[in-house]
């Protein structure tokens, strides 16, 4: 807007006051209802205490039955009743009978209150309890349904298949063996519910027993997470590589189905697609029951024949990769970066 | 009332006839005197005061609509002396009900938000948390409604 309409409305409505006359008005009627406001709580007060009052008058009423009224619950009996005040020179049974109706009508006007406060409360009580029983069922459903969740999918190929399904806390809340040496692995390592560094390395230890020396463990895990990724990638080097030669990759949910499909891991289903483009002909059940160690040498072979100067390792780590060699000096190199590494040939 | 009573009887007049501002700043300052809590500031308290006011005159508007009382006759209920306006000169006088005329034909939204914004000069954020409204959606009324206003005004 241009200043000098915007200027114009501010100025015209700072001319606006509050004009005296109106806001003494106003002041009366703030005065006047503060005092409504006083004299009824006044009144509340006094009622609640002649309620009192009366009362104490049966139970007194019970305990000295003989003993004439007081002055003053004779006052406060006549003002629940709206009657005058009665002398004290009247028989005391034409009293008590007067007051004790009175009374009673009070007693229960008092009692049938406190009744009905104390449904009020009881039937508030129980509905807040019921929601909160049921907030908190919720809770733990949706808890425990959190801590199922899977996050992440670690597919270890030696010769023993097994993938690990992790939440997000890194625990492993399901195992599936691809093969039978995988089913015997997590059966002497088994790893539900543990950390998944330590079920790591139990499970390492055991397939490398069941593969034998100088095994190859090829590791693919399935995360949209980066950190996450690179977090497991250097536990699974760690867990898996610290015994033998351990190679870290990436996957995807594709690829990983399309691997189980036909009964094998990640690794050796890579392993399998390599052998097919380089023309070498194995059958997926072939495939699937060799080791790693087997199927990386089998495309090695296949290299050296076709190259005998450069080793370019045919697709192995796809994807993002990082590689951990504990054999010595050579051959290593595989899956850094993007997942292509020269293999130093001897 | 001597602190915020000209800027909440602006307020009730900026929405309803005189007659019904009264009332709507009597009520206002009567819920003010019955609040217990505490204000953090000044300025908290006078944002809590307009806030009031201005839905005590959105009351006023709702049974003044359902009473099928139109704007017409509401605007001749302006004048100068129930508005407060202390300045003699004619222009003024004419001025602010002209002005008075044009926040009204401004429907409601973007009357409050520019009212805040321009009379009061509240930020926009402040006028959100004062009529539980997004920050941007109060940038879009203020900006439309300084448009229309303009366009009235003219």
């Amino acid at each position: 807007m241009a200043n000098n309409e915007e200027h114009q409305v501010k100025e015209a409505f700072e001319t606006i006051h509050l004009p005296e006359d109106i806001a003494a008005r106003a002041l009366e009627s703030i005065e006047a209802k503060r005092e409504q406001r006083e004299s009824e709580r006044v009144e509340g007060v006094m009622a609640t205490q002649s309620n009192v009052c009366t009362n104490s008058l049966v139970r007194q009423e019970d305990e000295h039955a003989e003993e004439p009224l007081a002055t003053q619950e004779i006052f406060y009996a006549n003002k629940i009743a709206g009657q005058e005040a009665k002398t004290a020179e009247e028989p005391f049974a034409s009293q008590a009978s007067d007051h004790t109706i009175e009374a009673s009508k009070g007693r229960g006007s008092a009692t049938s209150q406190k009744r009905r406060k104390a449904l009020r409360f009881a039937k508030g009580g129980r509905i807040a309890a019921i929601a909160a029983c049921l907030a908190l069922v919720a809770c733990l459903i949706g808890g425990v349904a959190d801590f199922l969740r899977p996050v992440a999918y670690v597919g270890i190929d030696v010769n023993p298949s097994v993938e690990l399904t992790l939440n997000r806390f890194d625990i492993v809340v399901g195992t599936h063996a691809l093969n039978d040496d995988g089913q015997q692995a997590l059966d002497e390592a088994p790893c539900m519910w543990r950390a998944f560094a330590d079920a790591a390395r139990d499970l390492d230890g055991a397939m490398r027993a069941i593969a034998g020396e100088g095994a190859v463990a090829e590791v693919s895990i399935d995360c949209d997470n980066e950190n996450r990724y690179a977090a497991l990638a250097a536990q699974s080097n760690n867990c898996f590589g610290c015994k033998g030669e351990a190679h870290c990759n990436r996957t995807n949910a594709e690829e990983r189905q399309a691997a189980h499909d036909l009964s094998m891991g990640v690794a050796k289903y890579r392993a399998y697609q390599a052998l097919q483009e380089a023309g070498i002909d194995v059958s997926t059940e072939e495939c699937a029951s060799m080791s790693m160690r087997e199927l990386r040498d089998l495309l090695v072979r296949n290299e050296g024949d076709t190259s005998e100067e450069e080793g370019e390792h045919p697709r192995m780590g796809n994807g993002q990769g990082a590689g951990a060699h504990n054999d010595g000096a050579k051959g290593h190199g595989h899956g850094n970066g993007n997942g292509n590494g020269k293999h130093a040939q001897e | 009332m001597s602190e915020h009573g000209d800027a909440v009887w602006r307020t009730c007049v900026a929405y309803v006839p005189a007659c019904d501002a009264e009332d709507a700043l009597q009520n206002t300052f009567l819920k003010y005197a019955m609040h217990d809590q505490d204000f953090s500031s000044a300025g908290h308290e006078k944002a809590w005061l307009l806030r009031v006011a201005i839905n005590e005159c959105k009351d006023a508007l709702k049974a003044a609509r359902a009473k099928n009382v139109s704007l017409e006759s509401r605007l001749e209920a302006y004048n100068d002396r129930l508005l407060g306006i202390q300045d003699d000169s004619t222009q003024t006088e004419i001025g602010v009900k002209r002005i008075l005329e044009a926040m009204d034909a401004l429907g409601d939204p973007p009357k409050t938000q520019v009212y805040l914004s321009l009379v009061e000069g509240y930020t926009a954020s402040e006028i959100s948390e004062m009529t539980n409204m997004p920050e941007n959606t109060v940038y879009s009324w203020i900006s439309r409604g300084r448009k229309r206003l303009r366009e009235v005004l003219s």
